[in-house]
């Protein structure tokens, strides 16, 4: 029974969007078929929830307090797949025929074939490798035939084209360091040449292995194209083990592993629906809590016992990925609106991070919620020790007047480094992902070791995620995601884009502010 | 005594990016003994003007607030007006920095200290105050005396001096210069700072600031013109040929 605001569809409801998608001029043939998909799988209701949460869940959906992210009543592709590229190099595949690479245009060519084989929520691979790792051994292999550098940029430089027109999907992120190699250089250097908003990109930092010099390289190319992010290496290690990855915006995840589902919270409606802090402490959010809970069991439930994917994809036959490294995550938005909603409610002044009072109930929130989600338990979540793992999810297109997971609003933003410190009170929460981000004046460009210096000061005051981008790159990050100033124009004037994302950045831009997010100026009192 | 010690601080920014090399907290002192005539923030020029929002601070005071901003800031650049008209301040100040800045900057590293001067102050005679400065950002306005003391009512001997003292003792952080087309050669002044420095010149860092018009009095405004993009490439190219080790284009 598929409900939308209270209505049950009917077939002609279903007839009708089915000829929308169909007439739109602005959906590649690829969009379209996709967004039929969508129509098939909602068809059917979530299997295995009992009525009374059921009925509790489709009454929070139509609230906005609970989102599913565009996967539907229920799942049957893993979200997140993070599979081990490294064992397609070692061992090569059976079911993609491949045999281990020996040179880099082999190595190359069997990655862009394996990720046309790698499904996600939005049909893309969100994952696609240690790239710098995976390639090292066959670029260095490159070089030395040929006698210098040219041949390997070249095919790196052709290989990441690649990727953009077939990957049409910003979320496709790529992974480079914290150890130097001559492969991350020569990734950095095609990607400003290139000026693609796909893949993404996120360098794992760790100030003790990578060279300042690498790191300012990261930096400069990050203020002319938005990529790479830098993730605090030590924190994800510790927490995720040796074998992790950044997928998608910035979701720190198990590598031959992945996650099973992605739902949100959007705490600020679940306190619009709240008389004050005690109704929502101790009712309201708790039962949106659980109930979604509820909904994310009944999901997995079904993805790991009746849909084929773990038991007859290639990914999880040939050892790409393990069911056991799989998990759910329990994404949050809209703590700032939430905070002050409440603060407001109470008949408080202070707002979120401009009191320490709200600051405070924020965090009393989040200790409620991670005590709430620590309780539960999954049985197919045996990486996470049972639970599932809280997640900052990066805000949707729909998202209007909710600000991604705990961050600060959009306009409403301090000093720099006391922006960081209230950021970095929250990152410890979310080991499955989140980050903020601080644009800069195109000045930064010519002392990019101040940016480091600030990135550094970051991860040392509790932060493990940071993204840059200077106000003049045409490639911009929107919440987590990339996307060219330029396409979004475009489709704006109602042509027609290869990227998905560009259509998600344009209404981010139109509807979220996205543009007046504060560019930090080269001096700040 | 220390405590007695004040100087007169006409800003403090927590963060510039500007002022030397990485993130940086710099601080802004009231007074200067030149007049350039291009000066971006003169309201810093008369160490008495009454319009002038000055808080006198302690070297602790100030350390305080540079040392809040760890650890995001590398250092501290001391800048203004011109710094070197509070000796004493600068030296206790550093010697502060030393102490209690040890691994308190980004990826805990030791804080270090730079100053921005016009170079009028002879750094040979203090030591002790050289001892705790890393490097000197040292403004070589112009080459020809004349000239200098034309646009900034000063003489230039002593800031020649400076250059080659400061990058035999390894403390020339930088050397900038104001491009003002039509009032200077600026060829001229890179040749001559090439010549002076010899074989430092690979290790110097030369800035290269286009004049702006933004805060210039406005009486100064019709005799001096801004350079074009064109020409500011002319000159760092120029000096990349001389064989400075590093251009910036500001």
């Amino acid at each position: 029974m598929a409900t939308d605001k209270g209505k049950e569809w009917t077939l002609q409801d279903h007839q009708e969007k089915v000829k929308f998608i169909l007439t739109d001029k602005t959906l590649t043939p690829h969009q379209v078929t996709y967004a039929l998909a969508a129509v098939g799988r909602d068809l059917l209701a979530t299997p295995g929830m009992a009525p009374d949460v059921e009925g509790d869940y489709i009454m929070m959906k139509e609230k906005g307090w609970i989102c599913d992210l565009n996967e539907g009543h229920v799942t049957y592709m893993p979200r997140y797949i993070l599979p081990d590229y490294g064992r397609l190099m070692e061992k090569g595949s059976v079911f993609l025929r491949l045999s281990p690479p020996k040179t880099l245009l082999d190595a190359i060519t069997a990655l862009l074939a394996m990720y046309a084989s790698v499904p996600s929520v939005t049909h893309f691979p969100v994952y696609i490798g240690r790239l710098d790792r995976l390639l090292e051994p066959y670029v260095e292999k490159e070089m030395e035939k040929s006698g210098g550098e040219d041949s390997s940029y070249e095919m790196i430089k052709m290989f990441l084209r690649t990727i953009d027109r077939t990957i049409f999907d910003s979320f496709s992120h790529g992974n480079l360091g914290p150890e130097d190699s001559k492969t991350a250089r020569l990734i950095l250097r095609a990607e400003r040449e290139l000026q693609n908003s796909t893949p993404n990109l996120t360098l794992l930092y760790d100030p003790q292995i990578t060279p300042d010099e690498l790191a300012v390289l990261a930096v400069e190319t990050a203020l002319d194209c938005a990529k790479p992010s830098f993730a605090k290496d030590s924190m994800f290690r510790a927490e995720l083990g040796e074998n992790y990855g950044i997928a998608s915006c910035y979701n720190g995840l198990p590598v031959a592993g992945g996650a099973y589902t992605l739902t949100r919270l959007i705490l600020a409606r679940v306190a619009e629906g709240s008389k004050n802090k005690e109704d929502f402490m101790n009712h309201t959010l708790p039962w949106a809590i659980d109930t979604m809970m509820a909904f994310m069991d009944a999901k997995i439930d079904f993805l790991v016992k009746e849909a084929p994917f773990f038991r007859a994809n290639f990914l999880a036959k040939e050892g790409f990925v393990r069911p056991d490294r799989f998990n759910g995550l329990f994404g949050l938005v809209g703590m700032n609106e939430c905070v002050n909603i409440l603060m407001e409610r109470e008949g408080k002044e202070g707002r979120f991070g401009f009191d320490v009072g709200a600051d405070n109930l924020a965090l009393e929130i989040m200790d409620f919620i991670k005590a709430r989600v620590d309780r539960h338990e999954n049985p197919h979540c045996s990486y996470w020790k049972g639970r599932f793992m809280l997640h900052a999810q990066v805000g949707t297109d729909a998202d209007i007047g909710i600000s991604p997971g705990t961050r600060i609003a959009i306009g409403r933003e301090i000093p720099l480094y006391e922006h960081i410190r209230h950021a970095g009170l929250f990152h410890k929460y979310f080991p499955s992902g989140t980050g903020d981000i601080f644009p800069f004046d195109s000045t930064a460009g010519k002392n990019p070791e101040a940016v480091l210096d600030i990135f550094k000061g970051a991860f040392d005051s509790g932060m493990r995620y940071i993204s840059t981008y200077s106000k003049d790159s045409d490639v911009i990050r929107i919440t987590g995601y990339l996307v060219k100033r330029s396409d979004m124009d475009a489709l704006e004037k109602g042509e027609a884009v290869l990227n998905d994302t560009v259509v998600l950045g344009l209404t981010s831009r139109q509807k979220s502010k996205i543009e007046e997010r504060k560019v930090r100026k080269v001096e700040e009192e | 005594m220390k405590e007695n010690l004040k100087a007169p601080v006409h800003k403090i920014l927590n963060h510039s990016i500007v002022d030397g090399r990485g993130n940086r907290t710099a601080v802004f002192l009231q007074g200067c003994n030149f007049n350039c005539a291009y000066c971006h923030n003169p309201e810093t020029i008369d160490p008495m003007d009454p319009k002038a929002d000055i808080t006198w601070m302690t070297p602790t005071q100030v350390v305080n607030r540079v040392l809040a901003n760890s650890p995001f800031v590398r250092g501290v650049t001391v800048s203004g007006g011109e710094c070197t008209l509070h000796p004493e301040f600068l030296r206790s100040f550093f010697e502060e920095i030393k102490e209690r800045g040890q691994g308190r900057g980004p990826g805990g590293g030791d804080l270090t200290t730079l100053i921005d001067s016009n170079g009028s102050y002879d750094f040979k005679q203090n030591p002790q105050l050289l001892c705790v400065t890393d490097g000197v950002l040292l403004d070589v306005k112009e080459s020809d005396g004349k000239t200098h003391m034309e646009l900034m009512g000063a003489s230039n001997v002593q800031v020649m001096d400076n250059l080659v003292f400061l990058a035999k003792a390894g403390k020339l952080e930088e050397v900038r210069t104001v491009v003002v087309p039509n009032r200077m050669d600026v060829e001229n002044i890179l040749e001559t700072v090439a010549d002076l420095l010899g074989e430092y010149a690979k290790e110097t860092t030369y800035r290269l600031i286009a004049y702006r018009p933004v805060g210039v009095r406005k009486e100064m405004l019709k005799s001096l013109k801004v350079p074009t993009k064109e020409k500011m490439e002319e000159l760092k190219s120029l000096a990349l040929e001389l064989g400075f080790g590093k251009v910036i284009l500001t």
